[in-house]
């Protein structure tokens, strides 16, 4: 945008320097496993929009969560599709994820100055398998039921506080319509929210600091007088 | 043959805005597909039998009541449908919806409206009034009572709404 429609919008919001800051920064020597953050976030993007969608037919009641459930995969035209994605891109989340955090435990690049940018990616992570708790039982098929049933008996089995804890997710003594209703609740309300701000701080912190250069890789300068 | 020339940079992010755009349409398109869904589709109601073509008299309009079930999305819904039926000869039937057409009061048949000169229906809601074919005599009502389908099969009146 180097029109004047271009120049009017950035004396106005300095979207230039954000936009030169964030993508067209200098960087260091990458590799493959660089872009494994970005995959990431694109199986979030790609979570957000697929689940904005579901929630058009979606009814979170013990009565009707099933059948609205058969209803998209049957029926919506692309509605396996859309279920599909959403779906497939939950599980490659959980794998992107982690070996993203493998990518930089290899790369060392949770080292000062980037500890928060770890411990937030850490909180992700771990918002990523909260996602992941109440989103299975949405469907409320045996499965969602068994599947999350056992996942409450080992929440049940943390000392000293694992009763409450299990009444605390169940929304009482057992799985009911209740839980289902605080898992909705929690998938499409509470999560999301907490996961914006912390993606929003991840990334802040990424650019704030820069890509960290390869361990085994010399300063720049000194690497090229060397070579030539 | 003159060959343009493009700086890599500016070649790799034309690219790349050209991808970004190719996945927004990948998942905008279904998106908008998926939204539009059914909503657009026209259901097509069933045919209910309301009794035997016998049991309609020739000189006033029968009220008869059916239950049709109607699938909405996941749901099945049973409504409740009245219809007059009045036929001349005992073989052509004319089926009309009770429902008033200004604002869904129950309209009722009677022997000698004064502004009808004869038979027809009155809407004790806002004093609309019908003659006997459901035309419009008077009142608020903006058009003659709805018609619904009907048709003979070994001896029984089934009726649609259209
Ligand atoms: C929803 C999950 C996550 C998203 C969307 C995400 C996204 C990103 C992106 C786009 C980058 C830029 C560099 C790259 O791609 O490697 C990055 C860097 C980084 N991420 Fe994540 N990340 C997530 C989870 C995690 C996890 C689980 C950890 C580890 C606990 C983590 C730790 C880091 C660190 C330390 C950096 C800086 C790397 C460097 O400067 O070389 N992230 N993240
Ligand atoms: S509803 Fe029948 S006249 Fe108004």
């Amino acid at each position: 945008m180097g029109t004047r429609l271009g120049d009017w919008v950035d004396q106005r919001s300095g979207w230039r320097q954000s936009w030169t800051r964030t993508f067209l920064a200098k960087i260091p020597r990458l590799s493959w496993g660089h872009t494994l953050g970005a995959a990431t976030l694109m199986a979030v993007v790609i979570l957000v929009v697929t689940g904005i969608l579901l929630t058009v037919y979606y009814v979170s009641s013990p009565s009707d969560a099933h059948q609205s459930v058969q209803y998209v995969t049957n029926v919506v035209p692309l509605g396996w599709l859309i279920r599909g994605l959403h779906h497939w891109a939950a599980s490659a989340l959980v794998v992107l994820a982690i070996a993203h955090l493998i990518r930089v435990i290899m790369h060392g690049a949770y080292k000062y100055p980037r500890e928060f940018t770890w411990f937030s990616g850490i909180a992700l992570l771990l918002l990523v398998f909260a996602f992941g708790l109440t989103g299975s039982l949405l469907p409320w098929d045996q499965r969602a039921y068994w599947a999350t049933q056992v996942r409450i008996e080992v929440f049940a089995t943390v000392p000293f506080v694992g009763d409450w804890l299990a009444r605390f997710l169940q929304g009482g003594e057992e799985i009911s319509g209740l839980t289902l209703s605080r898992f909705y609740a929690a998938h499409v309300w509470l999560l999301p929210l907490l996961l914006f701000g912390l993606v929003w701080m991840h990334l802040r912190l990424v650019t704030r600091h820069g890509i960290s250069s390869a361990p085994d890789e010399e300063p720049r300068v000194r690497r090229r007088a060397w070579r030539r | 043959m003159v060959i343009p020339r493009m700086p890599r940079r500016e070649f790799l992010a034309r690219m790349v805005g050209a991808a970004t755009g190719a996945i927004a349409a990948l998942l905008g398109i279904p998106a908008a597909v998926f939204v539009i869904g059914p909503s657009q589709q026209r259901t097509s109601s069933d045919w209910v039998p309301v009794g035997p073509i016998e049991e309609f008299p020739l000189d006033m309009p029968k009220l008869v009541n059916a239950t049709v079930s109607k699938q909405r999305g996941w749901v099945v819904e049973e409504q409740e449908l009245s219809v007059f039926v009045s036929t001349a000869d005992g073989s052509d039937f004319v089926a009309m919806s009770d429902k008033c057409t200004h604002l869904a009061c129950r309209v009722r048949y009677v022997e000698e409206i004064e502004e009808a000169d004869g038979p027809g229906f009155f809407c004790p809601c806002h004093n609309g009034i019908f003659d006997a074919d459901g035309g419009i005599v008077g009142g608020p009502i903006p058009r003659p009572l709805d018609r619904l389908d009907t048709k003979v099969e070994e001896g029984q009146l089934f009726v649609r709404e259209l």
